[in-house]
């Protein structure tokens, strides 16, 4: 149990699980969820995006709307 | 006393320009654009409401113009349009009105002020438009103690002393987001408030107008807190109707400035798809002209060049929909690369050949459970993402078939599903779906699960446009 779990007794046998319909992978756990390279892109892209809203902002104030 | 209400019969020869002649005023534009949207939709019957106590003209009156030396009524009127003629009941005075049999079009509120009559209205889609309008939201009236319904893009004009085209453009966005999503109903006195006027010269009222930043500060004052693009500097591989359609397709509204005025897109239309002639027509509410203006070139429109877009958004939604994309692109490319299923890794070709685009669509999670059934998803997919647990809201970012997509059929091949408040700095996809599996990441623990799944059709689109 993760420590993000509330602590409480299990509930008792009336207790019928629902089930998620899938199988967990434990080889998975904890691994990155791209590789080195896809990762890369993808920080690079990100942060294309975030300059492109920086420079919007920097003339933001010079355009009046009536 | 005066009579609670007016029947006008729209069908007599003069009817409309006796309205437009009342009720215009000195500025009876836009009104004569509302009544000719009204008129084209069938309207045979107006009904006037006198005396309507509108919040947001009570509003406007109690912040402004009950300042003025010039005096001006605190009540309006409103005009409700039916698609029925008037039943002669409708006169005897010993039976309750009826109107829910008249065909109800929608309302427009009437401000008593000559400048600027037209306040809230609420009319639905010109019958040619009915379906590329995506913000459209459900609004309740009472009239004479019968309850009617409309569903429209809200609109309304400025009145050019508390409001300009900017707080127009966000009165706009704030009622939709209220009726479509609950949020606070903010009236027009709030959003003249919330305008930091100390970030501009002149006075705050009357408004001279703001500037992009004070309408982008402004936004965010309302709870709405805007992304904003500047046109002629978009990230690469990003266009304005790439952007536009993307918040569109979620039917969340998009401000556009330029050439000094500022307007409202409420949705689109895509014109001769998958050929060379191909164009987005976008439909706008332009607070000086009337609702669902259709901007067929927005190239050669009058407010050329478009400068600014910007997207007032639910504070929860962190994520822009250029970064889901981004993440939820490279998810299905690489997993549908790795896979070793046959459809997998034809979808990957197709992906490598452009015949597949990304579409991202932000809506509420239980949205998207909700309207699984409708859009053909099998149930051993619904069932398992009906029962996973996600963010109040979520990018949909979805592999599409384009020639699927072109001819109106099912085209989504795969998804992946993103947390819209995931952190920036170690964004994971919710959960995917490629030929032959599922798989879905469980934040708690860090861990994934999966579920293989057999071959599953063209799915419809969560966007709520033509893509």
């Amino acid at each position: 149990m993760s420590d993000t779990e509330p602590r409480r007794p299990p509930l008792s046998e009336f207790a019928v699980p629902v089930a998620s319909g899938l199988e967990e992978d434990a080889e998975t756990a904890g691994a990155p969820p791209f590789d080195a390279a896809t990762a890369a892109e993808i920080t690079s892209r990100m942060r294309e995006i975030d300059a492109a809203q920086q420079r919007a902002e920097a003339t933001s104030r010079d355009v009046y709307l009536t | 006393m005066r009579q609670p209400a007016d029947a006008v019969d729209l069908r007599r020869p003069g009817a409309l320009y006796s309205l437009l002649h009342t009720y215009g005023g000195a500025s009876p534009q836009v009104l004569q654009a509302v009544l000719g949207q009204a008129f084209t939709q069938g309207a045979q019957t107006a009904i006037v409401e006198y005396r309507y106590l509108d919040a947001d003209y009570r509003n406007e009156h109690s912040r402004f113009y009950s300042t003025t030396f010039r005096r001006y009524p605190s009540a309006a009127d409103r005009l409700h349009f039916f698609t029925a003629p008037i039943p002669p009941e409708l006169f005897s005075p010993d039976r309750p009105a009826r109107f829910h049999r008249l065909g109800y079009l929608g309302y427009t509120v009437l401000r008593p002020v000559p400048a600027a009559p037209i306040g809230r209205t609420m009319l639905p889609p010109p019958p040619d438009l009915t379906g590329h309008v995506t913000c459209c939201a459900r609004d309740q009236i009472n009239l004479l103690g019968e309850p009617l319904e409309v569903t429209a893009a809200p609109f309304i004009a400025q009145d050019a002393q508390l409001s300009r085209c900017a707080q127009a453009a966000l009165w706009i966005t704030a009622y939709y987001h209220h009726l479509a999503h609950g949020t606070p109903r903010l009236l027009p006195g709030d959003i003249a408030v919330a305008v930091p006027a100390e970030l501009a010269l002149g006075r705050p009222v009357p408004s001279e107008g703001l500037s992009v930043f004070q309408l982008s500060a402004a936004a965010t004052r309302i709870g709405l807190p805007a992304l904003v693009y500047k046109l002629d500097d978009l990230p690469t591989g990003e266009r304005l109707p790439r952007i536009a359609c993307r918040y569109l397709n979620s039917g969340l509204p998009v401000i556009i400035a330029g050439a000094g005025h500022t307007f409202v897109l409420v949705g689109y239309r895509r014109m001769h798809p998958g050929t060379l002639q191909e164009r987005i027509h976008f439909i706008r509410h332009d607070d000086e002209v009337g609702p669902y203006q259709l901007v067929e070139n927005f190239l050669l429109d009058d407010y050329t060049p478009w400068q600014y877009l910007i997207v007032p958004l639910p504070a929860k939604v962190y994520l822009s929909g250029e970064k889901a994309e981004v993440l939820g692109e490279a998810r299905l490319t690489t997993s549908s690369a790795d896979s070793d299923n046959p459809a997998a890794r034809q979808l990957h070709d197709t992906i490598t050949t452009h015949e597949v685009s990304f579409r991202s669509t932000v809506l509420k999670s239980n949205a998207f459970k909700t309207g699984l059934e409708c859009r053909g998803v099998p149930d051993p997919v619904a069932s398992i993402y009906r029962r996973m647990p996600m963010s109040h809201w979520i990018w949909v970012v979805e592999a599409t078939d384009r020639a699927a997509r072109d001819r109106g059929d099912p085209c989504v091949l795969a998804e992946a599903i993103i947390d819209a408040t995931d952190h920036l700095r170690d964004l994971h996809v919710l959960a995917w779906r490629i030929p032959g599996e599922l798989v879905q990441w469980d934040p708690d623990e860090d861990r994934l699960s999966r579920r293989d799944l057999a071959a599953v059709p063209p799915l419809g689109s969560v966007a709520r446009g033509p893509g």
